[in-house]
């Protein structure tokens, strides 16, 4: 029976670009967040409140001419594939056998948005490059372009669970045997302003509560949420086939043991406790890991004043009550459909420190009798932990890893 | 417009499409592909004239261009004279 394991990681939040930088950042949380200011975001009235990163990152293989062109998705995704590419040496591996899935649909709406508002009224001047960077395979092809990458390439979506979905598929494109190592990247989604309203009259984007007060807004699993708040973010990691290669010692961040997908039928942003007990039932049973070998969860926790209940209460009946607990999200703002590939580089991280990482303004946690990594970071070390996502439309997803130490 | 004020916009617009030439001087006899452009920059290089020259006038006009000296003589013969 093939195994994954995870090999290589990128990442780049408002708050940190690269491993190390991230690492750091979630170890020692600093505030990040204020009001949206970025062109085609910023509010026109009511403040919408967020993470937004201030430089964006050095990327090498980014020339002048790619770098008139590209898009900010598309910048971001360029410097976590380039990470993770390096961090784990697939330079020289045959590009036939390397695949590259993005998580995230729609990726671009706030530069269509640019784009259409600077040429209103002269269509026929538009920018023939939106053509290309409509489509979020844009992303496929700049990747792929740009590491000599000739295996399969697409994109899936699966709204906030993206970053995890595309995970999954890379997983189980290697697992097939179609590819030996599979790049999975969560896209950043780029919000507009339309977005951000539409979240907001939906309920489901905060805060309305802590407008002049942006550094408490995001505060998943509090009770004082009011909504989830937005962060930009992008994140890349390498799976691949234990075994795949013939020579050379392999640094694993850990074996991808367990994971599942599923939809509740329901189109509705609402959650379903039974929906996200059964992937995180499915993970552990393809892991052979009963719910007290899983030392830590990694929560959606996206701040919303419904998801979050339902999302303990399927923990506790999967009998994960045990399990340390904490909320990635509080510090990097929700990337939607980056958030997935975001935190399990987040796991990762804090399985090779043997540490956990502390929650951002979790003063009065939902159910405090829950094992929370609340103000301070827990030294512990973690030989499984599971990973759960959800998304708009019923979807949930959720994967379990083991250390390979 | 005369023919080398829309010279001096070709040359400009190619630049900023193709800024692997800032620096250099452009043999405007070279196919656009020699000098870099691909076949997305090549539309956006017609775009980008007939905004700045504001002829807001089918792309097909120019569908035969193929080096920068072609553009400008094509585009001379749509502008409008001073």
């Amino acid at each position: 029976m093939p195994k994954t394991r995870i090999t290589g990681l990128g990442v780049v939040t408002a708050g940190a670009s690269g491993v190390a930088a991230f690492a750091d950042t979630l170890f020692n949380p600093g505030n990040v967040f204020g009001h949206l200011q970025r062109a085609g975001r910023a509010a026109e009235t009511d403040l919408f409140i967020g993470a937004e990163i201030k430089q964006l990152p050095d990327v090498p293989e980014l020339n002048p001419k790619l770098l008139r062109t590209v898009s900010l998705t598309g910048h971001l995704a360029l410097s976590c594939v380039s990470q993770a590419w390096n961090d784990a040496g697939l330079a020289g591996e045959d590009p036939t056998r390397i695949g590259l899935i993005v998580g995230g649909s729609n990726l671009n709406q706030r530069e269509l948005l640019l784009a259409r508002e600077k040429t209103k009224g002269n269509a026929a001047f538009l920018n023939p490059s939106y053509a290309l960077t409509f489509m979020d395979t844009d992303l496929c092809g700049l990747c792929t372009q740009t590491f000599g990458i000739l295996g399969p390439s697409f994109t899936v979506g699966g709204a906030s669970a993206s970053g995890l979905v595309c995970a999954i598929q890379a997983h189980e494109a290697v697992l097939s045997g179609r590819v030996d190592f599979c790049i999975a990247v969560g896209g950043m989604m780029d919000l507009s302003a339309w977005e951000c309203q539409a979240f907001r009259s939906l309920g489901a984007m905060g805060s309305s509560v802590f407008k002049d007060e942006p550094h408490k807004a995001c505060r998943p699993m509090d009770l004082a949420r009011d909504g989830f708040i937005f962060g930009e973010s992008c994140a890349a990691l390498v799976v691949e086939r234990v075994g795949a290669r013939s020579s050379g010692p392999v640094r694993s961040y850990a074996q991808i043991v367990g994971a599942s997908i599923r939809c509740d039928a329901n189109r509705q942003p609402s959650p379903s406790e039974q929906g996200e007990i059964a992937v995180l039932r499915d993970a552990m049973k393809q892991a052979d890991l009963s719910p007290a070998d899983v030392e830590y969860v990694n929560l959606h926790a996206s701040g919303s004043r419904l998801g979050d209940d339902v999302e303990l209460s399927a923990l506790k009946r999967c009998g994960l009550e045990r399990a340390h607990i904490n909320t990635t999200k509080s510090i990097t703002g929700h990337g939607l459909t980056s958030a997935g590939a975001v935190e399990t580089v987040a796991c990762l991280v804090q399985m090779e420190r043997g540490r956990l990482h502390p929650c951002r303004n979790l003063d009065e946690p939902i159910d405090p009798d829950l094992k929370w990594v609340a103000r301070d970071p827990l030294e512990k070390s973690i030989d499984f932990c599971a990973k759960i996502s959800l998304g708009f439309g019923g979807i949930n997803a959720a994967i379990c890893l083991k250390t390979e130490r | 417009m005369n023919k080398e004020g829309i010279s001096r916009i070709v040359e400009d617009v190619i630049v900023r499409i193709v800024p692997d030439l800032k620096g250099k001087s452009i043999d405007f006899d070279s196919t656009l592909e020699e000098l870099g452009a691909d076949s997305v920059d090549r539309s956006e290089i017609m775009v980008s004239c007939l905004e700045a020259l504001s002829l807001n006038v089918s792309l097909v006009v120019l569908a035969a261009v193929r080096t920068p000296a072609e553009l400008t003589e094509r585009l001379s013969h749509i502008a409008p004279h001073a």
